[in-house]
């Protein structure tokens, strides 16, 4: 046996010989070479006519005997009197290499060594051809440039071909890691063969049924994934079954991640061996306009096939490659803090058990437990994330507990775990929920505290067509109800559920199609300083124009919308138009030059780190300056999520300052406001309600003034309605005012003829007017969630 | 080419003089080698101290209708011991041996003032190895070759002569010395002396022939990866000068990173090894360029592999040399050699210090029994029993004729 990376040294050597100056005897070098690589007494290059090219080693019928058994290629030849064993290569497409060694026996690893050595030559041998041709046209006339052009193009494609192949060997022989010499094979083999994308699919010994995609290369791939591959027909694996080289055309793209393109790809998979027996392929695959691998393809493939070859030999090579699949396997498929399963194999697992179960001949239910942990963030902001972590860990554990060994228990994202019970249905599995609350909630000690673990699940069984995402959703739905009901309990997913999330759904297709269509519009809502009762803001609000449903409220959708996240879109809109549109107020009319601008910013949003960006690029495209703009959140919204805001530093630096709605409502901290840019404080419309009525909603709203106005914050009274409540809050302090009395939410042009036509005095004479100092049914912010 | 056939019991014979006058030394060791016979080959190992044209027309004389063939040295072997400045003589005869001699010359030695270092000998070996075709063939054959040690790459003498006498014929030689002024060495064929050539005797015998070679070197530290070369100079050893990182492997004292003399001396016991399939063979380092930083090997060094840096002592290359004469002798299958002929490199010599190359000869003696003992040292080896490459460095190889 030899020492573990003689083979790789070996072939460095052999083509480190060749040179493309043509001068070689290139045949005579060939021969020598590779007898000497492998102490082999005979080397031939037979033309496929059987005449002999160049020798040594044999002479006379010896010779002649070796050169008539060509067409057989045998392993072995008896030749006076002694067993000479063969190897066989070709190196181009009309010649054979074949060495000869007397006593002793080829192995695999000198099999492979010698297939790699005649591939590497064939290139070489290519080259020296390219370089003589191209000597040659240079001797020619002008007419053939375009000859002498097209070979030297070939001459450097060529010449990189070969140093990729020298850096490779260089890589294995300085032992550069497994992976980075396997990264430059696929490198190699992706950029050398024009290809969009390039990976080597390995066996996976511990699982035969499935590839591993172990390092890959190119556009939309990611060395991250180790992407397992269970189909028998994909290329890498038919190339493994043939021990072949395999090119097809396939209409999805054998790597994952990559885009393909628009018809179908061309794919090419060489197998890689190890001690001569195939375990993996390389896989190239070409754009979706690269057109077909040639025959030149397979063999540059094949070669950098046979370098992922010779590493694997290493059998060093072979154990790291083992040991960082395993890891990778496993970093892929668990959760690193409880070493449950992870989304992806839970995904994997319960999309597996889906199919069988779909494939079996008996009913085979499937079912899912979604469990989340109750009040799991007050858990973390109270005591910190160290505490946090051990008490998923102590779920997790727990959870472990109670299922069987088949079962799986996974952890999808921060409080969420999920448990997929094959083989039960919705009984057994209201059975185990039962269980699993009143079990979790055993106190659990972490460190000095003992902390009492609730649990909500939502019990779904996987109806016979759900994928695994179709059946996880139907169990968070019955979570999401157990979380309504009141946490520390269960809810089965069942009809109505189903019903609602079709309901869901449909709303949710809705929705979308009213951003593509451009549906939703904006209104604004005039803000009004009560000094001298101009109009010097708006808050603007979204409206849905539906094209049969009329002017939809926004409390008709804005909760679909929070629910299925695309209420992000609806946002953004708001804050890009609303930008747009005040700038442009402010640009053709000076008496509009200040006009600030409140938009609602709801929960999810508030908490996305694209919103500074959002912003920002909201301002730029406008020319709205940011001391104009408001971003408006509730207070809750303040003290629940202000404090771990990933964006509210972002915001405060670009000067962005925060309105607060609905104040006095919740229980605000002082600490916050001082803490947070607060602008803007806006009084609860409900004590505006109460003016002149309840003494207590008077001391309230001068409570609130008092604090604001020591905070250098300025007030906004919503909902203001009548006469007499705008003359007590101009006698109280209070800074603006918004509500009916000065207008209901209106389209843009509207708001700005409001302005222009003298001030918002004139509006509330010609209402009371109208009206006779009724207060009309209030339409403004409050039925107005801007977004 | 010539050939010639005997007529008696089988004999080898070695004859040695000390003599200053060329002449008389030659005659001296022709008349105690041949005592008379009617020897078929003559083979001569003769410092280059002597008028080398005056050894070999001597010899040549003397020897009768023997074929003879030799070479220039770094010293002498025979069976009392070794020694300098002075002529071996080998001679073999009798029924049961076939002998044709060749002789191939470089075309670039036509001119004697050419530089022929980068001269290859890959086609003087081919020629000079056609004697085989030449030899009335017995059952044992070997291909004995002498070669110029200073001319090329060494290894395309054993490629040239491989392609010539192909698997069936085991290879064994030396190369020609110069007394380690490493200038000049020169090769005897017939009553001519040539440089830049091969000179070869196919001898072919109904009796074995036994081929035995060791080094006795052993590598020290880790491998180094050969990341420049170009035939026979490394340029380049794990990316950095080769120079620099073969002085600082072994720590070579300053006189050695100046001076090429002693730098010379200095490598003589310190080869680089590089690693073949299930062994190590041995490069001597011949030279260096202190411009450049590149090692000067004595046979080629390719890029890609890898390679040690190498020591020995008295102890391993007394070793080496029990190993090589007990193989090559237990290769006659238990009959008792007629003659032991050694190719010994140079290097070995160096370092066995005091008596210790008069040690080595003396175990080759014992080894021998009865036979007589010949060889020279050496600026390059020559075994081939298996596979196609067969050239050594810094090694002792040793011929058993049964």
């Amino acid at each position: 046996m030899h020492d573990s990376s003689w083979s790789l040294h070996t072939l460095a050597e052999f083509l480190s010989v060749f040179s493309p100056d043509g001068d070689q005897d290139v045949l005579r070098l060939a021969v020598d070479r590779a007898a000497e690589a492998f102490d082999a007494e005979v080397a031939v290059v037979l033309h496929e006519d059987g005449t002999v090219q160049r020798s040594i080693g044999l002479n006379g019928r010896d010779l002649d005997q070796l050169a008539a058994s060509q067409a057989e290629r045998p392993d072995h030849l008896r030749l006076a009197g002694d067993a000479l064993s063969l190897l066989w290569a070709p190196v181009d497409e009309h010649a054979v290499l074949t060495i000869g060694r007397f006593h002793h026996r080829f192995d695999s690893e000198e099999r492979a060594l010698f297939r790699a050595m005649a591939r590497s030559m064939t290139l070489s041998l290519r080259l020296v051809g390219a370089v003589e041709a191209e000597r040659a046209a240079r001797e020619l006339s002008e007419q053939q440039a375009s000859e002498v052009a097209r070979l030297l193009t070939e001459l450097q494609a060529r010449t990189a071909i070969m140093n990729q192949l020298e850096r490779i060997q260089r890589a294995i022989s300085v032992r550069r890691p497994t992976k980075e010499i396997l990264d430059a094979v696929t490198t190699g083999a992706m950029s050398h063969l024009g290809a969009q994308a390039a990976g080597l699919f390995l066996e996976d010994e511990s699982r035969p049924e499935v590839g591993i995609l172990f390092c890959v290369a190119g556009e939309g791939t990611s060395d991250e994934m180790h992407h397992e591959i269970a189909d028998r027909e994909h290329p890498a694996r038919l190339a493994v079954a043939t021990n072949g080289v395999v090119v097809v055309e396939s209409d999805t793209p054998p790597i994952p991640g990559t885009a393909g393109g628009s018809g179908a790809i061309s794919v090419l998979a060489a197998p890689v061996h190890r001690n001569g027996a195939p375990v993996g392929a390389l896989v190239v695959q070409a754009g979706g306009d690269g057109g077909r691998f040639d025959t030149e393809a397979v063999e540059i493939a094949t070669t950098f096939a046979d370098h992922a070859s010779l590493a694997l030999n290493d059998a060093s090579a072979m154990e790291a490659i083992r040991l960082a699949l395993a890891e990778a396997v496993h970093q892929a498929t668990h959760d690193a803090l409880t070493g449950l399963a992870n989304r992806h194999r839970v995904t994997q697992e319960l999309n597996r058990l889906l199919d069988a179960s779909r494939h079996s001949p008996v009913p085979h239910p499937v079912t899912v437990l979604f469990v989340d942990v109750d009040r799991f963030k007050q858990v973390n902001d109270a005591h910190g994330h160290a505490v946090g972590d051990d008490l998923l860990k102590g779920v997790a554990e727990r959870l472990r507990r109670h299922v069987r060994d088949q079962d799986l228990v996974g952890r999808l994202a921060g409080d969420e775990f999920v448990l997929i019970v094959d083989g039960r249905g919705l009984s057994e599995g209201r059975q185990l929920a039962q269980r699993l609350v009143a079990e979790l909630a055993e106190p659990l000690e972490i460190g000095n505290l003992a902390i009492v673990p609730s649990i909500s699940v939502g019990v779904a069984e996987a109806a016979p067509t759900d994928d695994a995402e179709a059946a996880l959703s139907s169990a968070d739905l019955a979570m999401y109800r157990a979380k309504q009901r009141g946490r520390g309990r269960f809810e089965l997913f069942d009809q109505a559920l189903r019903e609602s999330a079709r309901r869901r759904a449909s709303a949710e297709a809705d929705l979308r199609r009213a951003i593509d269509d451009e549906q939703f519009v904006v209104h604004y809502q005039p803000s009004v300083r009560l000094l001298d009762r101009r109009v010097v803001g708006v808050e603007a609000l979204v409206r849905w124009e539906h094209p049969t449903r009329g002017m939809v409220r926004p409390d008709e959708f804005i909760p679909v919308a929070e629910e299925t996240g695309v209420i992000t879109e609806i946002d953004n809109f708001v804050l890009r138009e609303a930008c747009r549109q005040v700038a442009e107020w402010g640009r053709v009319e000076p008496s509009m030059a200040n006009m600030s601008l409140s938009v609602n910013v709801s929960a999810r949003q508030f908490n996305d780190p694209k919103l500074p960006g959002a912003v920002r690029a909201a301002l730029d495209a406008s020319g709205l300056r940011a001391e104009q703009l408001y971003l408006e959140i509730t207070e809750s919204v303040m003290m629940e999520d202000a404090a771990s805001s990933p964006t509210l530093a972002d915001l405060g630096e670009m000067g962005i300052r925060l309105a607060v709605d609905d104040f006095g409502t919740g229980y605000s901290s002082l600490r916050y406001l001082r803490q947070f840019p607060v602008g803007l404080l806006k009084i609860d419309r409900s004590f505006v309600d109460g003016l002149g009525i309840e003494h207590e909603d008077e001391v309230i709203i001068s409570t609130v003034i008092g604090l604001a106005r020591s905070l250098g914050i300025a007030v906004v009274a919503e909902g203001v309605e009548t006469e007499p409540q705008l003359k007590h809050l101009t006698a109280m302090g209070c800074d603006f005012a918004q509500g009916y009395l000065f207008g209901r939410p209106r389209a843009a042009a509207e708001v700005r003829m409001m302005v222009m036509g003298i001030d918002a005095r004139a509006d509330i004479e010609e209402r009371h007017g109208h009206q006779g100092g009724a207060p009309a049914p209030s339409a403004d912010a409050d039925d107005a969630r801007g977004s | 080419m010539t050939t010639a056939t005997g007529g008696q019991a089988a004999w080898v014979r070695v004859g040695h003089s000390t003599a200053e006058d060329s002449a008389t030394a030659a005659a001296e060791a022709t008349a105690l080698a041949v005592e008379g016979a009617d020897a078929q080959l003559v083979v001569v190992f003769v410092s280059k101290g002597h008028d080398l044209d005056v050894v070999a027309s001597t010899v040549d004389e003397q020897s009768g209708p023997a074929l003879v063939v030799g070479a220039s040295t770094a010293g002498e072997v025979f069976t009392d011991g070794p020694a300098d400045a002075s002529v071996v003589v080998m001679a073999l005869g009798g029924d049961g041996f076939s002998v044709a001699t060749g002789l191939g010359i470089s075309e670039d030695a036509q001119d004697p003032a050419a530089d022929l270092t980068n001269v290859s000998l890959r086609d003087a070996a081919f020629a000079a190895a056609d004697c085989v075709n030449q030899v009335e063939r017995r059952e044992h054959t070997v291909l004995l070759l002498l070669a110029d040690g200073l001319v090329g790459d060494q290894m395309e003498v054993v490629r040239g002569a491989y392609e010539q006498a192909g698997a069936s014929i085991p290879l064994v030689g030396g190369c020609a010395g110069d007394d380690l002024d490493m200038l000049q060495t020169f090769q005897i064929f017939g009553d001519k002396v040539h440089r830049g050539a091969v000179v070869a005797a196919a001898i072919s015998s109904d009796r074995p022939i036994g081929i035995g070679v060791r080094h006795g070197w052993e590598p020290v530290g880790e491998s180094m990866l050969v990341t420049a070369s170009q035939g026979v100079v490394v340029s380049t050893l794990d990316d950095r000068p080769a120079l620099d990182v073969y002085l600082d492997r072994f720590d070579a004292p300053a006189e050695v990173r100046t001076n090429l003399d002693a730098f010379i001396d200095f490598a003589v016991t310190r080869p680089l090894g590089i690693r073949r399939r299930d062994r190590m063979e041995i490069r001597y380092v011949g030279g260096a360029d202190f411009e450049a930083r590149t090692l000067q090997c004595i046979a080629e060094v390719p890029a890609g592999g890898l390679a040690w840096t190498m020591t020995g002592d008295a102890e391993t290359v007394l070793g080496a040399t029990d190993d090589a004469c007990t193989e090559a002798i237990e290769a006659l299958g238990g009959a008792d050699p007629l003659g032991l002929m050694v190719f010994d490199c140079i290097a070995r010599r160096s370092v066995l210090t005091g008596e210790g190359d008069h040690d080595e000869v003396a175990r080759m003696r014992v080894h021998a029994g009865d036979a007589p003992v010949a060889g020279f040292y050496t600026y390059g080896e020559i075994a081939r029993t298996r596979g196609a490459g067969g050239f050594h460095n810094q090694t002792l190889v040793a011929l058993a004729l049964g």
